[in-house]
């Protein structure tokens, strides 16, 4: 048999398919996918509520009982969303308190005015996965915002690029809205990159907020997972955190355990596991005791060693921190995560090992 | 003043050119997707299913996929993966309890000739039945599906080639037996 004739089998058996499927259709699409969200908010809200209780969400696994949290969760679920802070620098006048009375609501955001200039740059460090980006601008003629910022473009794989917005200056400023999807914790910038027909009397205002779940500004640190598990400055980075991990846990949901990484350890050292994840669903953390396992058996997803402790967090767009005591770990320990969700959103987590005072 | 959606909308097409809806890429890739996946399953409501859900996910973050160069690639990816992973496993008992129902809406089956090749590419290994249907439906190179698969080109080359052999010796003992042509 030829390549040709298989090659005309396969065109002849994509012919005679193609006319006998029956595509549900995406509007059903749209309908599981609202059922699925739907279900998802509930279930986070279980979770919540739990976590007020002062239990958390905890599946043991091979038959082990799962200890319960020593520490509170970081961000705790009956605070507030943060209010939008109070000014300390001089405030806005003229074209700019127009802007910017233009795109505030009393919603929590972090606003930014300017006046008109050549070579305005701005750039923050932002957390939230999703941010609305608004402008506008007061006076006459028409200004160029362009948003530089890193976005998901697969698993582990984040791509620059430049968003122009172009915003029109009037006395009666009509905000302009784009969505961005961005890398958490990346830093975003917003330069003028045009001006035509603009005074020196034009002013714009812009204004980023998160949109996932609850409300967060932007800058608000609650939501950096790194700190939130003691890294970067967090609570407990203070020469605790022994070891630590995270990122993207896996780009398809339903795929199953993977292995995360495995360290050698001083063997002795009684260790608490602190957790914290954003996204929708739950990740699952899986610690084996023993020498670093052999490669095919990680492909296979064969775990060898000794089971130490199966931990689940639910992942949420405001992230909780849960921590658990782990005793002593041996030498060596490997790490396995399942990141398990049915709305294919990215989870981002964050972990460390935490020697115990 | 509040945030106008026609302002927001005016904000995106200056960004950059109108990206595809998600109902122009579901009308246009869902047949072909599902052929893929049923070339591999063998089994029609299966495949559909599967192609359905990976267009469920893309959904959930379509203002995302819908900027990629390809957005048809990073659905027939999860596709793929969906049709190796737990999930599809987990959707049997699910499947079973449904084909019970006496309304499942019927179509008219194969002929022989799509049958003998589906009966044929079952024999395969799950790899080389993959990298088959991967380049002989979804037209993908080699390079492609060895990204896909995560091993090297030479392997694909050999899983084709093994599969293209299996293929012939299992149709032309079919074509001794007077079955297909």
């Amino acid at each position: 048999m030829t390549t040709d004739q298989l090659k005309d089998l396969f065109d002849d058996l994509r012919e005679g398919t193609v006319p006998t499927i029956r595509p549900p259709g995406a509007a059903a699409a749209r309908r599981t996918l609202r059922r699925r969200r739907a279900t998802t908010a509930a279930v986070s809200a279980a979770a919540a509520v739990v976590a007020i209780a002062g239990g958390v969400t905890v599946v043991a696994g091979h038959g082990e009982p799962a200890p319960r949290p020593t520490l509170a969760p970081a961000v705790a679920s009956t605070e507030p969303a943060p209010t939008q802070p109070e000014p300390t620098g001089p405030q806005p006048t003229g074209t700019e308190r127009t802007a910017l009375d233009a795109i505030t609501d009393g919603r929590p955001m972090l606003t930014v005015t300017s006046p008109v200039v050549t070579g305005y740059k701005w750039a923050k460090k932002i957390y939230p996965p999703v941010v609305e980006f608004t402008a506008a601008c007061a006076g006459a003629g028409e200004i160029t915002l362009t948003i530089t910022g890193g976005s998901p473009l697969d698993h582990n794989r984040f791509k620059t690029h430049d968003m122009p917005i172009k915003v029109v200056c009037t006395s009666s400023p009509k905000p302009v809205r784009a969505e961005l999807m961005t890398r958490i914790g990346v830093g975003l910038t917003v330069r003028m990159t045009g001006a035509k027909g603009t005074t020196a009397r034009s002013g714009f205002a812009f204004s980023l907020r998160g949109t996932s779940g609850e409300e967060f500004a932007p800058d608000d640190e609650r939501l950096d997972l790194e700190s939130m598990v003691g890294r970067a400055g967090g609570k407990l980075d203070d020469g605790r955190v022994v070891r630590h991990g995270g990122g993207t846990p896996s780009y398809e949901p339903g795929h199953g355990f993977s292995a995360h990484g495995w360290t050698q350890l001083a063997g002795t050292e009684a260790y608490d596991l602190v957790v914290a994840c954003r996204g929708e669903g739950t990740y699952t953390l899986e610690l084996w005791r023993g020498g670093q396992p052999d490669f095919k058996d990680v492909q296979a997803g064969k775990r060898t060693g000794t089971h130490v402790t199966t931990q689940t967090v639910p992942c949420t767009a405001a992230p909780q921190r849960f921590s658990w005591p782990v005793g002593a770990l041996g030498s060596g320990v490997t790490f396995w995560e399942n990141y398990e969700n049915t709305t294919g959103t990215i989870g981002t987590v964050a972990w460390s090992l935490v020697t115990r005072e | 003043m509040l945030v106008t959606t026609t302002a927001a909308r005016e904000a995106r097409i200056t960004a950059e050119p109108d990206p595809p809806s998600f109902d122009e890429v579901y009308a246009a890739s869902f047949a072909d997707l599902a052929v893929q996946l049923y070339a591999y399953f063998g089994d029609r409501q299966e495949a559909q299913d599967v192609a359905q859900e990976a267009f469920c996910r893309a959904l959930a973050r379509w203002n995302t996929i819908a900027r990629y160069d390809d957005p048809v690639a990073w659905i027939r990816r999860v596709a793929w993966n969906l049709a190796v992973s737990r999930w599809r496993r987990a959707r049997t008992a699910m499947n079973f309890l449904r084909r019970q129902r006496p309304d499942e809406p019927q179509t008219e089956g194969p002929g022989p000739e799509r049958v003998t090749l589906i009966a044929a590419l079952g024999t395969l290994p799950s790899a080389q039945r993959r990298a088959v249907v991967l380049h002989y439906l979804a037209d993908l190179p080699v390079a492609e599906i060895a990204l896909r698969e995560r091993v090297t080109e030479v392997t694909v080359r050999s899983h084709l080639h093994r599969g293209r052999a299996a293929l012939a010796v299992q149709l032309k003992l079919t074509e001794s037996h007077g079955g297909a042509s």
